[in-house]
């Protein structure tokens, strides 16, 4: 009963609860990403064994966000975090121009499930502040989600050590999370 | 049992301590890779390997155990496991993250593992600990190869091998010295083996020498200085020996491991049972999973094998109910080190073989520490109890039946069996036997059989007793050992129906003496009931946990206990009389008439001739429990066939090794008692 009435509350409020899965190849800055978020702090990561898992609010929106480890031995287990998941945060290393063609592969991979059909896709193009960073716009290129029809999709450059960028693309989540 | 498991794996002629050591390490680019396998590969898959040992979230903590089983046996299509191939090897494995600025990405994650076939496998924690260390500043094979070495250096020739039922005995036993003839026999032994290998060593340094000939008859002389000094250096030995072990606890074997120039004591637990595995803590278990209120389930259906009391179930009910009838059971704790969560796991593989004694195949199906990437093969087992630290678990009711979640202490039943149906082809097994137990359900509603209509109700309810005992102990800070025991007890128990109610449906039991169940319908008297009163008490205890004892028939535990008793029977162990129920009845019950008392003695004067049956008398006459006291009451009965009775049992107990320092440690009312009675039954 208890939850009955915190779940009114919640829709007076407007509290939402939204389950995001980040992934991207291994070292493009997930765990930063999230503990940036988090903590709002830089945190010195270590490569993730296994997978992190924290809930961020902002704006009033519950953000439980997943992070799971990216190198490419363990990205068959990706699959099992796909149930219920409302939005994917695919990170690219934009300086990484040599693995850029893997990062295509893997996300065109993933958002191909049957699990991940109606979720939402936000693509940070992340380490901006690095000299040879590719812009969104090519990252938007070289990812081919121009290819993506019937698909919300949205790139936002970002920089997770400052955390530039990132809460405006939660903003863009929150605001067009699909409320059951 | 385990003797025979142990015996399977030495096909190679030579019981190892260690069989093999590993070691992974997180690379950065590819993820876990296993690097090293000494001395060969243990036939596993690499990277699963790799996977086990790098729990989820070692990057967070500076160090975590874990624990994983090796040759674990898949059921095969029939639903059987097989008793051969390699034996079941325990592998304890010891991560460390280190951080470390110099190199890329800023850490180094690797772990060492040892397997061994030994089941106390935390006294290799110490040496492991050194080893990584080691491992960390001479990253080779050769790190590896030298805690092989000394490990299996390790001396345990002088550790005598206890039997099953000695174990119980030592177990339970009040007397650190119980064998302690045992632990002599082999020390002398291994003394005098010694001293004469030791005098055949330098019989041949001195052949040897240049001057062979002419200290020929000089080393004669030597040879039997040395012989006489074995000799007495023997005796004084001894002597000394005896001063020294009065304060030795026997419950342990001391030796040591020599690693790298550091000795390292080590402590064997004598008193380890087949499924007890590491040093686990039951306790934790129960309180964890105990204090919260049963679990409300919002659907309206209850599950027949694991709610038995319905909504009331106790959630450690619900949870014995869960590996007696062999469901999938995952332990998570999100955040915990992988080797805590390892820990709750082995506790409910104790919990489930009634403290580790009383069935066996729950450590097969038992995944400590394991993680996504063991899917595929934990889902290949129809019921496994596995630890997991990734609540992605928690969203996938689908591989589970039972979710134990060691944070909040709630156990969840899979609402995908609840559902009317289940749901889907993974279940289908489980609701067959589900919709199986349904009908058996209603059929014996029908019999005299359960004389309870419908549920079960809240308060009636055997199961309350035991979990109040069990809480009650734990308050008052009882040790594992009796918590344990308590809970072998209601496991045993629970056993002795099992074969009362197989031949009351379908006249044969794979458990038990059909041919003396048989005569309990004419007389009510027998090995296994009696007297009609007793029966139809029985009866009652069928009916309560007859949804139990359905779930259990047919699982691997019910197997392998068919097969154990078929195997005691061929060798000369007690058969025909249930001995946990005569035992039981001589003390609990209060209100036993002549005859019964008189069938009880009777029965156990027939069934108790060896020495192995004596042996096996004592293991359920736990020490802790007051012994042979239950036994000794018949001296004071007013029939003299039960006082000679009772004289002629102890007798038989006294010409045992360990009966004898049983009867000694009894009451001394009890002694004059028996030796009374001797006297005046020998007149």
């Amino acid at each position: 009963m208890g939850g009955g009435i915190s779940k009114m509350l919640q829709k007076l409020f407007g509290n939402k609860e939204m389950r995001i899965l980040m992934l991207g190849l291994d070292a493009a800055g997930k765990t930063t990403i999230l503990y940036k978020l988090k903590l709002n702090q830089s945190v010195t990561t270590i490569p993730t064994v296994g997978f992190n898992v924290e809930t961020v609010t902002y704006k009033n929106v519950k953000f439980n966000v997943w992070d799971v480890g990216g190198q490419d031995k363990i990205r068959p287990l990706w699959r099992h975090y796909y149930t219920g998941t409302q939005a994917l945060i695919f990170v690219v290393d934009s300086a990484d121009r040599d693995r850029i063609d893997e990062a295509r592969t893997e996300l065109h991979r993933i958002v191909s499930d049957r699990e991940m059909k109606d979720c939402l896709l936000l693509v940070f193009a992340n380490k901006q502040d690095l000299p040879s960073a590719m812009t969104p716009a090519e990252v938007t290129e070289k990812l081919g989600l121009h290819r993506m029809r019937d698909r919300q999709w949205y790139v936002h450059p970002s920089c997770a050590t400052t955390g530039e960028g990132l809460f405006e693309g939660l903003s863009w989540l929150s605001q067009n999370i699909k409320t059951p | 049992m385990v003797d025979s498991i142990a015996a399977a794996g030495e096909s190679d002629g030579q019981q190892r301590n260690v069989e093999y050591i590993l070691l992974a390490e997180f690379d950065i680019d590819r993820g876990a890779i296993l690097k090293h396998q000494y001395p060969r590969p243990t036939g596993a898959d690499d990277s699963h390997l790799a996977e086990l040992m790098l729990p989820d979230g070692a990057h967070a903590r500076e160090s975590d155990w874990t624990m994983f089983f090796l040759n674990q046996k898949a059921p095969d299509e029939s639903g059987k496991v097989s008793d051969e191939g390699p034996p079941l090897l325990y592998v304890l494995n010891l991560v460390r993250t280190k951080h470390d600025k110099e190199v890329r990405r800023g850490a180094i994650v690797k772990a060492m593992a040892v397997c061994t076939r030994h089941r106390f496998i935390h006294i290799y924690r110490p040496i492991l600990m050194l080893a990584l260390e080691n491992y960390y500043r001479a990253p080779t094979e050769e790190t590896l190869a030298e805690l092989y070495n000394s490990a299996n250096k390790m001396d345990l020739a002088c550790m005598p091998q206890l039997s099953r039922h000695e174990t119980t005995i030592l177990r339970f036993s009040d007397d650190q010295n119980m064998f302690e003839e045992r632990f002599m026999q082999l020390e002398s032994e291994k003394k005098l083996l010694d001293s004469l290998v030791h005098a055949a060593e330098r019989l041949d340094i001195a052949q040897d020498s240049t001057l062979a000939e002419v200290t020929a008859l000089a080393s004669e002389d030597s040879a039997a200085a040395a012989v006489n000094r074995v000799t007495f250096s023997d005796t004084n030995a001894s002597r000394m020996r005896a001063q020294s072990t009065r304060n030795k606890d026997r419950r342990f074997f001391d030796t040591e491991i020599v690693y790298s120039g550091v000795k390292l004591p080590i402590r064997v637990p004598m008193t380890v049972y087949p499924e007890e595995i590491g040093d686990f803590s039951l306790i934790q278990l129960l309180t964890t999973f105990g204090g919260s209120l049963p679990a409300s389930s919002n659907s309206k259906s209850t599950h027949p094998h694991l709610e038995s009391s319905g909504q009331y179930t106790h959630q450690i009910i619900l949870l014995m109910n869960g590996m007696l009838t062999q469901k999938r059971v995952i332990f998570l704790g999100h955040g915990k080190p992988a080797g805590e969560v390892a820990n709750y796991v082995l506790a409910a593989v104790a919990l489930g073989s009634g403290g580790g004694g009383v069935l066996r195949g729950f450590a097969n199906r038992a995944f400590p520490y394991t993680n996504l990437t063991n899917l595929d093969t934990l889902l290949s087992f129809s019921g496994y109890i596995a630890g997991v630290t990734n609540p992605a678990f928690e969203e996938h009711p689908e591989w589970w039946d039972l979710l134990c979640n060691i944070n909040t202490g709630k156990v969840t039943i899979s609402p995908a069996l609840l559902m009317p149906g289940g749901g889907g082809s993974q279940l289908k097994s489980q609701t067959e036997s589900l919709r199986r137990s349904l009908d058996s359900v209603s059929l014996s509603r029908n019999r005299s059989f359960s004389s309870r209509e419908g549920k079960p109700d809240k308060w009636n309810n055997l199961d309350t007793d035991f979990i109040q005992d069990l809480m009650l102990a734990i308050e008052r800070h009882y040790g594992e050992v009796a918590i344990r025991a308590k809970v072998e007890s209601y496991v045993r128990r629970f056993m002795s129906l099992v074969p009362l109610y197989e031949y009351e449906r379908d006249g044969v039991t794979r458990l038990g003496d059909s041919a003396h169940i048989v005569a309990a319908e004419k007389t009510g008297v027998d090995g296994y009931c009696i007297s009609p009163g007793d029966k139809e008490s029985r009866d009652r205890e069928i009916g309560f946990y007859q949804n139990r004892i359905e779930g259990f028939i047919g699982t691997q535990a019910y197997d392998n206990a068919a097969a154990d008793y078929q195997s005691m029977h061929a060798s000369s162990f007690i058969r025909g009389i249930d001995i946990a129920h005569m035992v039981y009845c001589l003390r609990n019950s209060t209100n036993l008439d002549v005859n019964e008392v008189e069938a009880i003695y009777k029965h156990l004067d027939e069934q108790v001739v060896t020495d192995e049956q004596v042996t096996e008398l004592l293991a359920s006459l736990p020490q802790s429990q007051g012994g042979l006291q239950p036994l000794a009451y018949g001296f004071y009965h007013p029939s003299p066939t039960i006082r000679l009775y009772a004289v002629r049992l102890f007798e038989k107990i006294e010409g045992n090794q360990a009966g004898a320092r049983y009867v000694r440690s009894t009451n001394f009312f009890h002694q004059c008692a028996f030796s009374n009675l001797r006297h005046a039954f020998a007149c």
